[in-house]
């Protein structure tokens, strides 16, 4: 029975592992969709970016002596630029004249473009990150847990928390808040809203940097796929959670992830093998479909009512 | 009055018209089997076509292909061609889809001056290609497909094993050389190469009396995180997984992962472990195995330092893997099979010559069975410090 | 008017005798041995394409909703007309070739519809964004169902094997009688846009509000188009299955509907003209410039976003070609100018209404024949 319950303690950890990353990834889809309601579907492939510029440069950084992870900030100003410049060379203009599913389009197209872009330059080939930081496990009696799981789960927090601040305080922050609630009063308002939307997607863009660093911790492999199916998983946490509601993305991405790592580890004998761990993607896509059904505003979003 | 009048018309066109269609007429049939029934004889080359995935995600795999082709190619026009006439490789790229390998199947094989394709790279293109090849009487060997399902006895081979045979080996191998009770066995479901291997290999090892204490799967196999299946695996006691993964998932992903949660025993898996993604700890891979066609360390096997020698001398001093071995190999079949269909081969004396052909090379020597599969030796790589060591090669029973 | 224009009667005969002469080409083509394999196998893609583009669009250029997920559909219908016409061959039911081909691919419609319903109608209470999203998450749903079904996998059927390729499937697939079916797949498609049901699903487009308060059941015609697009994917599905012979399940993943979606933003939303020639187009394109093909979806993205900051609508906006318009113009010409005024059609005595009628039904001919002609001119 005890060997049970560690057992199911240390699936929550898995689970944890990869849902903190996912929830870090969410945080940048919840920033961008709260102020321009614009679902970036290039956001994971900026994590692609980030883990691109983390795969280069952290050879030169250990040879200049200095702690790999600082890799981080040519990283984060690599995604700040791309990020700003997807937004100022494509979205903005589809935003101007089109409506949203030409906006969608064009988000399609720029992670088209991100992802063949880079198989372009790099080659299709998958390659390893060197390794970032060497972070022992804990151990807790039988109970063994990743180092990294909780590194990433306390700096998920930490931005979490900066980012509710940065919002409901600071200038920019009102200013961002007044653009997603009514466009044409902030302008009235003398709000810039072109800047205040490239600040906000300067911020999405340099937390996928972040995420990029997490990931490559626990997942040191880069190719130019592999923001795909990470930016889907990470957008379903953002609905979980509310999309728009930062805490809600931090709670979403940790429950998908331990959602996945506990229908791997149990839904085969729960279901007495009818429905094997192989469906693990199915049932995330799932939940995703349940809650837009029954409660589009997520876990802790607002209640959105349709304007004529 | 007038417009029934002309909608009636309209009606006995078009249904003439689509009767018409209905009787069976031949051309629009995608059987292309009466036209195309090509002789080099009449000129002073002789082509092979290719069809590879060039991109996409297996471009890697396709790519060394081609490298394979090329040498074999370079070096039988050296040494003055086939039956005297010289070789031309006419290649395609299929990206790794059915429908574009059908498409180049197909233009190869309306191209009369085509005697037999090398290729294609991956299964699912292979499986498309096969019947394409029977219809078009078009002699194919694919170097690497190593699904168990596009077996069609007609005018495709190859020069791997395939799946099952890979899987029981590895069962083979985990019961009469490592001795190990418990095993298990991880594999994804979405993959056909991964869950024919994985499933052949729970098979054969219930068989060879083995213990398989865990069978888990994975959506795709092309997940990132295993821990929880890796988890119950080693909760379960096993002394051996066998994880048939490809190179790109086993190694940065199952391996640290499998170590991580606590398990020490040992990690198997195909011929994808070919080229492993290694993270830094190279100590995480001790005890790791694989079955591979060929080894650069096999000195059982004296074309295998010459076939290095010459891709070397041709590529900058850089290493072939194992799908340019079996794709050099995969040409040289070809040349043999024309040189028996003599002077003035045709596409059907040239399949009639590779169907049952015994073959010596680099990847081994082997007879190919009635279904166009060989029955050949595999060979089993272990790692030590990340670095791929000769351990044994396993000759094929009976 | 019989001294200045073509009539509605007249005009229906002369699309009708349009699409036959390009059957005629097409089967003069096939029959005297001037195309290979090569050449027919790329014109059955494009045909396959263009039912998937052209019922596509009804769903993203007619009712304005992106989905995501039109491949699922196209899956589940190859897959059932696959496994339909296997199960007719294991209980010995003998049938002619194109007889079964014609029922295992209608199966596979109707079984994609039914799917297409029952997503429908979850999911269409949402729009916008939150659509896009949820149809792709189905897509991915089925795509996880056909590789753990083991009816689905290896040789099929008692014989099947979860997470194999389908494989053996009768290739029964005749290019004729394909062509046939994407003429009145186009003609179908076109009618239906054209049509009461088909102007309701314009207004829904335009503007949800207005169209509900005018009396629109919004639901039920949303759920309409839906399955009208599931058939038709369906069918396209069905028609793969037997022309490929083996299948996968990765043909349901989004990737592979990202393909179509490209495929109608380029032609244009709402315009079937323009669905068919950019179907035909990105089919043969990438087969005319093999070398160019790796940097193939690098090309498309780029002109995907130039397309929708200069021309949102796509290429050829909701634009339809017509044979009878263009007849018009060679042998009418100073009449055609009149041609957008309706009082000097219906002045022989006829209700406006019946011009109207008579004009789109017209139309339709016209843009199949124009999906034949293009087709011919590559052949």
């Amino acid at each position: 029975m005890g060997n049970q319950i560690i057992m199911f303690i240390s699936q929550i950890f898995n689970g944890l592992k990869i849902g903190s990353v996912y929830s870090l990834v969410a945080l940048g889809y919840t920033m961008v969709y709260g102020i321009i309601r614009l679902i970036n579907f290039a956001h994971g492939d900026f994590i692609m970016v980030g883990s691109y510029v983390l795969m280069l440069t952290i050879p030169a950084i250990v040879a200049f002596g200095l702690p790999a992870w600082v890799a981080v900030i040519p990283a984060i100003l690599m995604c700040v630029a791309v990020g700003v410049i997807v937004e100022r060379a494509a979205y903005k203009p589809v935003r101007e004249k089109g409506n949203s599913m030409t906006a969608l389009i064009t988000a399609i197209a720029m992670s088209l473009l991100l992802e063949n872009g880079s198989q372009a330059i790099f080659g299709a080939d998958y390659q390893t990150v060197p390794t970032i930081i060497q972070i022992p496990t804990l151990s807790i009696g039988k109970l063994k847990i990743d180092g990294a799981t909780i590194i990433t789960i306390v700096l998920g927090v930490i931005i979490m928390v900066a980012l509710q601040l940065f919002v409901t305080y600071t200038k920019q922050g009102k200013a961002m808040r007044a653009v997603s609630e009514d466009k044409e009063a902030s302008i009235l308002m003398g709000i810039n809203v072109n800047s205040t939307i490239t600040l906000t997607f300067a911020i999405g863009s340099g937390l996928a940097a972040v995420a990029s660093l997490m990931y490559c911790v626990s997942y040191p492999q880069v190719s130019p796929m592999m923001g795909a199916m990470l930016g889907l998983k990470a957008f379903v946490a953002a609905v979980l959670g509310g999309i728009g509601s930062i805490p809600g993305a931090m709670v979403g991405g940790l429950v998908i992830g331990v959602v996945e790592s506990l229908t791997k580890a149990y839904i085969g004998t729960i279901t007495g093998g009818i429905i094997t761990s192989a469906f693990s993607d199915a049932i995330v896509f799932g939940i995703l479909i349940i809650v837009l059904l029954v409660k589009p505003s997520g876990l802790m979003g607002e209640p959105e009512t349709e304007k004529v | 009055m007038n417009a029934k009048f002309s909608a009636k018309c309209v009606a006995l066109i078009a249904a003439g018209a689509m009767s018409m269609s209905l009787a069976a007429c031949s051309g629009g049939s995608m059987d292309d089997s009466s036209s195309s029934n090509g002789s080099a004889a009449n000129s002073d080359t002789i082509t092979l076509g290719s069809v590879t995935t060039n991109s996409g995600t297996a471009a890697a795999y396709g790519e060394a292909e081609v490298a394979g082709f090329k040498l074999a190619v370079d070096e039988i026009n050296a040494k003055g061609g086939i039956n005297g006439k010289k070789v031309k490789l006419e290649s395609m790229d299929d990206k790794g889809d059915a429908t574009e390998a059908s498409n180049a199947f197909n233009k190869l094989a309306g191209d009369n001056s085509v005697l037999g394709v090398v290729g294609p790279t991956i299964s699912s293109t292979t499986a498309a290609v096969a019947p394409l090849a029977d219809q078009s009487k078009l002699p194919a060997i694919a170097p690497a497909a190593t699904s168990d399902s596009i077996e069609t006895g007609g005018y495709m081979f190859r020069t791997c094993f395939k799946d099952s045979y890979q899987g029981e080996i590895a069962a083979k191998f985990a019961a009469e050389t490592l001795k190990v009770k418990k095993v298990a066995v991880l594999y994804g479901t979405g993959d056909p190469y991964s869950s024919g291997v994985g499933k052949a290999f729970a098979a054969a090892a219930k068989k060879a009396g083995l213990d398989v204490v865990a069978e888990e799967n994975s959506s795709s196999a092309d997940d990132t995180e295993y821990s929880s299946q890796l988890q119950k695996i080693q909760a379960a006691g096993a002394e051996f997984l066998y994880a048939p993964y490809y190179y790109s998932v086993a190694g940065p992903y199952i391996i640290p992962q499998a170590r991580s949660v606590g398990y020490k025993g040992y990690v198997m898996g195909p011929d994808g472990y070919d080229g492993l993604k290694m993270t830094d700890d190279k100590s995480l891979y001790n005890k790791v195995l694989y079955t591979t066609h060929y080894s650069p360390d096999d000195t059982s096997n004296a074309k295998v330092q010459d076939f290095i020698k010459s891709y070397k001398k041709a590529n900058k001093n850089a290493d072939p893997n194992t799908f340019t071995a079996l794709g050099y190999d995969s040409v040289y079949m070809m040349k043999q099979a024309i040189e028996k269909a003599g002077k003035n081969a045709t596409r059907e004396s040239v399949r009639n010559a590779i169907a049952g052909m015994s073959f010596e090379g680099v990847t081994g020597n082997f007879t190919l069975d009635k279904k166009g599969s060989p029955k050949k030796s595999v060979i089993v790589l272990e790692l030590k410090d990340g670095k791929p060591q000769y351990k044994t090669t396993i000759q094929p029973s009976k | 008017m019989k001294k200045s224009m073509l009539s509605t009667k007249q005009s229906y005969l002369v699309c009708a005798i349009g699409v036959v002469a390009l059957f005629g080409i097409l089967m003069g083509v096939c029959e005297s041995g001037l195309v290979n394999a090569y050449i027919k196998g790329i014109m059955m893609t494009c045909c396959i394409a263009i039912i998937m583009t052209t019922s596509l669009n009804l769903t993203i250029g007619v009712l304005g909703q992106l989905t995501l997920g039109c491949c699922g559909f196209e899956a589940i219908g190859a897959y059932s007309a696959a496994l339909m016409s296997k199960l007719l061959v294991a209980n010995g039911v003998a049938m002619d070739p194109t007889l079964r081909f014609l029922l295992t691919t209608l199966v596979g419609g109707v079984v994609a519809c039914v799917f297409g319903v029952l997503v429908g109608i979850p999911a269409l209470r949402l729009h916008g964004d939150y659509l896009a999203i949820i149809t792709l998450g189905f897509g991915e749903i089925i795509r996880v169902i056909i590789q753990n079904l083991k009816v689905a996998g290896g040789m099929g059927l008692d014989k099947g094997a979860a997470g194999q390729a389908l494989i053996g499937i009768d290739r029964l697939a005749n290019l004729y009688v394909v062509f046939w079916i994407t003429v009145v797949t186009v003609v179908l498609l076109f009618m239906f846009a054209r049509s009461r049901y088909g102007r309701a699903v314009k207004a829904i487009r335009d503007d949800e509000i207005a169209a509900n308060a005018s009396g629109i059941n919004i639901t039920y015609m949303k759920v309409l188009v839906f399955a009208i697009s599931a058939f038709f994917a369906g069918i396209a599905g069905g028609i793969f299955a037997q022309y490929i012979g083996s299948l996968n399940p990765a043909m349901a993943g989004w990737l592979q509907s990202i393909n179509y979606v490209i495929m109608v933003v380029f032609g244009g939303m709402g315009s079937l003209t323009g669905s068919i020639v950019s179907a035909i187009g990105l089919t043969i394109l990438p087969e005319l410039l093999r070398a160019f093909s790796s940097y193939r979806m690098l090309v498309y993205s780029v002109a995907l976003v130039l397309i929708m900051i200069f021309r949102p609508q796509g290429i050829f906006g909701n634009w339809e070609f017509s044979l009878t318009k263009v007849i018009n113009k060679i042998f009418y010409p100073v009449k055609v100018r009149e041609h957008g005024k309706p009082k000097q059609d219906g002045a022989d005595g006829k209700s406006e209404k019946a011009v109207k009628s008579g004009k789109s039904a017209k139309e339709a001919d016209k843009t199949a024949g124009k999906a034949t002609k293009t087709k011919e001119a590559q052949a």
